[in-house]
């Protein structure tokens, strides 16, 4: 993503841990750059028949026949806290902040910048797909002798839990304890770290080869099952982030998924949270 | 001469099953706060939350 914000403002940046994926180099292939212009211009209005997704009670999408529209409106606010304008292909796009991103500090004209959860996350999303070749998943990636295995699983499936756990035991390293991006480079995939941790708070600006793939169920005993495609899919579909409204991009996300069944082996993890999953896991991996 | 294969016998014929698969919305499209909380508040820190006053938090 290229930033720019308007000269008069100083831009400060929301989510910490962001710095970490920042680069004042611009590496990306020219089909993954998305440029984008902060605007303090008067926000415009969309038009609200257009609309593709709601994401309740947060942000919607809509599209008309030149730009998609994203809006952000929390629920405690009158007026949307920003609007972004992008062209159809994510490209291109401009993000008109409202007067609750401005403030003033020590005389200072500051400006809260709103390329940031969930803007960067709902972009990011758009542009894989779009691409089709990764997608984000919610799930925490470890990072073990140089290689990636991703824990999947929704709210409270023990991703955060068992992420420390392995830390602990092992001093592991999480490129994310919450999403994950999967890439296809060929017929490699790998894994990516994001700055959207979970609650253990791992952050990481690291890739590695992606060996494994467990879906996160809490029982009363440790077990690890190999998984069929067909259930592995079922599983997979809800922890990943596709925009479903989009057929050509959810077709595209079809694909990637199928070719990810094919290449990396899938598993559901069934542990009880304590030290003995961690030995469980790593005779396993190491085998 | 021709070497004859057994005959593989029939599987039985299964209907097609649709497998329906619950996509939640707030696991995955950016819905939850992902912003960090001020311990011992239960709220997001200071002004520059982006989505104060969300629903709730997303893990």
């Amino acid at each position: 993503m290229l930033i720019k914000g308007p000269q008069e403002f100083e831009i400060r940046e929301v989510n910490p841990v962001s710095e970490l994926f920042f680069t004042y180099e611009n590496t990306a292939a020219d089909d993954q750059r998305i440029h984008l212009q902060i605007s303090c211009e008067p926000m415009p209005v969309v038009e609200k028949e257009t609309i593709l997704f709601r994401a309740d009670p947060l942000w919607s999408i809509y599209r008309d026949s030149r730009f998609n529209w994203i809006v952000l409106h929390p629920p405690a606010l009158q007026k949307p806290l920003w609007v972004a304008r992008l062209d159809h292909e994510f490209k291109n796009g401009v993000v008109y902040c409202s007067e609750h991103l401005k403030d003033n500090q020590n005389g200072r004209a500051v400006l809260f910048n709103p390329v940031s959860y969930p803007l960067d996350q709902i972009l990011l999303m758009h542009v894989l797909a779009k691409i089709g070749d990764g997608m984000l998943i919610h799930a925490c990636g470890w990072l073990h002798q140089g290689a990636g295995w991703i824990f999947a699983g929704k709210s409270g499936a023990g991703k955060s839990t068992l992420s420390n756990l392995i830390v602990q035991a092992t001093g592991g390293r999480f490129l994310s304890d919450d999403r994950i991006i999967i890439r296809k480079t060929g017929h490699e995939f790998s894994m990516y770290g994001t700055p959207w941790p979970g609650e253990a708070g791992y952050a990481m600006n690291q890739s590695a080869p992606l060996k494994g793939l467990f879906f996160l169920e809490k029982g009363n005993k440790n077990k690890i099952e190999k998984l069929k495609p067909a259930d592995s899919f079922a599983r997979l579909m809800p922890v990943v982030s596709i925009p479903w409204y989009d057929r050509d991009a959810a077709e595209l996300m079809v694909t990637f998924n199928e070719a990810l069944l094919g290449s990396v082996p899938m598993y559901e993890l069934t542990f009880v949270p304590d030290e003995a999953i961690v030995d469980m896991l790593v005779g396993f991996i190491n085998k | 001469m021709i070497e004859q294969t057994p005959k593989k016998e029939k599987k039985p014929y299964q209907k097609p099953e649709i497998l329906v698969i619950d996509l939640a919305a707030e696991e995955v499209m950016a819905v939850g706060c992902k912003t960090p909380v001020t311990k011992g508040t239960g709220s997001p820190i200071g002004p520059n939350c982006m989505i104060q006053h969300c629903a709730g938090n997303g893990s």
